[in-house]
């Protein structure tokens, strides 16, 4: 079997990455490097890189940002529920603060504010629909994320209507 | 996955995954703020992701964000010539395995910068990561011969990088 240099080359690498190498593709490549000076070199320089990148410097993550990472994380104050639940949360909280509100509002038959507490409460009820709003759209974009990440089906690709339905064998051997 | 199988698998990756977003961006500062947000992806989906994989989620995760970052930043690969070595050395805390790295170490380093990012990539894996053939598809989701072909080229280029810098290896 004849090699070619690009043959003997790929057989080459493949052999520096540690795969098998079937033994009459080896023979026919030994054969190869012992009459190709071009390929003997090529061995000697890829083996050369190979070592060479192995023995790269390891790069050192500093300190200073694996404290950062260890205070957002294990270190957080909320590090029992992942994100996504946090603004689940922080969404609900708002709608219950909203909703109470509006449950006293209901028996409060004589409301007495002066104008300044009027001011307060439309800047605070303004401020708690910002938040809802924001809390909704983040658990939209978390549901969009897991949809397009795949981790959920969307209920979309299990409608079914006006496909042709799928018959089992028994079905058939029935009406027939 | 607990808090204590966490901060282990940090603490055993840190170096990696901060080390190929260096190599994968060509800037220290881009590379530290990616491997931060690996690892706290990782907490974020400490319940999905299995401890045995841990290497590979990390790596896949980085390489993700690099992308990301690249397109988004706009990062030139031109950037990663020599400028990038003396920040590689100044964060090597370890003198005696930058002075083993050697010139060749130094002029495969350059060379490297020198790739195109997707062949940069693979050979980072292989290489340096050790990451096997079927882990760098999945980690790049390219079949498992591209990835082959890929590493094959990148290699050779990498060799006539060196010769044209006047590096016989």
């Amino acid at each position: 079997m004849n090699m070619t240099c690009d043959q003997a080359q790929a057989m080459i690498q493949e052999r520096i990455d540690g795969q098998m190498v079937d033994g009459t593709e080896r023979n026919a490549m030994e054969l190869h490097l012992q009459s190709c000076d071009a390929c003997r070199r090529f061995q000697a320089d890829m083996l050369e890189i190979h070592e060479g990148l192995g023995s790269l410097p390891e790069l050192e993550f500093p300190d200073d940002a694996l404290e950062e990472v260890w205070d957002r994380t294990v270190r957080s104050p909320s590090r029992g529920a992942s994100g996504h639940w946090r603004w689940m949360a922080a969404a609900a909280a708002v709608l219950m603060v909203a909703l109470a509100g509006s449950w006293f509002g209901l028996f409060d038959t004589e409301p007495e504010y002066s104008p300044a507490e009027v001011a307060r409460a439309t800047v605070e009820a303004r401020a708690a629909l910002g938040l809802a709003g924001q809390a909704l759209q983040r658990s939209q974009d978390v549901a969009m994320e897991k949809v397009l990440g795949g981790q959920v089906t969307p209920a979309l690709s299990k409608i079914t209507i006006g496909l042709p339905a799928v018959q089992s064998g028994n079905k058939r051997r029935t009406g027939a | 996955m607990d808090t204590d199988t966490y901060q282990d698998l940090v603490v055993r990756h840190k170096n990696l995954v901060h080390g190929y977003a260096y190599r994968m961006l060509g800037n220290r500062e881009d590379a530290r703020d990616v491997a931060q947000e690996v690892l706290i992806r990782l907490w974020e989906n400490r319940e999905k992701v299995i401890p045995d994989s841990g290497k590979a989620w990390l790596l896949r995760t980085t390489y993700r964000l690099c992308v990301d970052r690249t397109r988004r930043k706009k990062v030139r690969s031109e950037v990663f010539g020599d400028a990038v070595l003396d920040p590689v050395a100044d964060v090597t805390p370890n003198p005696e395995k930058q002075s083993a790295a050697g010139e060749l170490g130094r002029a495969i380093e350059a060379a490297l910068g020198q790739l195109r990012k997707e062949d940069r990539t693979v050979v980072l894996l292989r290489e340096v990561h050790h990451t096997s053939y079927e882990e760098i598809a999945r980690i790049l989701s390219q079949p498992l011969g591209t990835v082959k072909a890929r590493l094959h080229r990148a290699r050779i280029r990498l060799r006539r990088e060196l010769v044209e810098a006047g590096v016989t290896p």
